[in-house]
């Protein structure tokens, strides 16, 4: 079970280089996005491995926050440029 | 009995790995915003889904499963709603697609007034 965790931290490390490098803020959302469920999976399967529901409550939550951070972040985006 | 779902548990959450490493290799080379979502958001929606899937197949019938459950479903609804708005806002800040037949032929006079400015 733990390979599974080290695959998919090395993804997360693989896909942050959009984080750093990208060119406008729009891909550095989308790669925040894709890190926020890769950290959702990873805590997920701790959950399973340990036995224990905790992880999983953290990982809900996770969720419907990175949902309403990215919601925000591109309703101020949007209203940017449109007049 | 245990031994198979063992074993098919396991064989589902590495497909689910390598699919989730097919979405940041696609966020790492496409060229533009919308081929960065197209490839990235809708991937990770399914490689996540299908890892949380071998997870209940392995840990069976508890509450832990149950809540997965509703993790499937909370993924299944919420990921596509953030990738939308991403390209809503991509979209009204004036961001031309890359490919020119991608764009709708009543905006292109609007995007050519955009790209003028």
């Amino acid at each position: 079970m733990m390979i599974f965790v080290y695959v998919l931290l090395f993804v997360a490390l693989f896909s942050s280089y959009r984080l750093v490098v990208g060119p406008t803020i729009q891909n550095r959302l989308v790669a925040l996005s894709s890190i926020t469920v890769i950290i959702m999976v990873i805590l997920a399967l701790y959950s399973i491995h340990y036995n224990n529901p905790f992880f999983l409550d953290v990982s809900i939550v996770f969720l419907l926050l990175d949902f309403i951070g990215m919601i925000a972040f591109t309703k101020y985006l949007g209203r940017e440029e449109i007049k | 009995m245990n031994i198979i779902l063992e074993l098919l548990s396991l064989f589902i959450i590495s497909i689910g790995c390598v699919v989730m490493l097919f979405a940041a290799l696609g966020l790492y080379r496409f060229p533009d915003i919308y081929m960065r979502l197209h490839s990235s958001t809708k991937v990770n929606t399914g490689g996540a889904m299908t890892i949380l899937l071998g997870l209940i197949l392995k840990s069976g019938i508890s509450t832990l499963s149950a809540k997965i459950l509703i993790l499937i479903l909370l993924i299944f609804i919420l990921t596509p709603v953030v990738s939308h708005a991403i390209a809503r806002s991509a979209h009204l800040q004036g961001k031309t697609p890359m490919i020119p037949f991608a764009i709708h032929p009543k905006e292109k006079d609007e995007y050519d007034f955009l790209r003028e400015k």
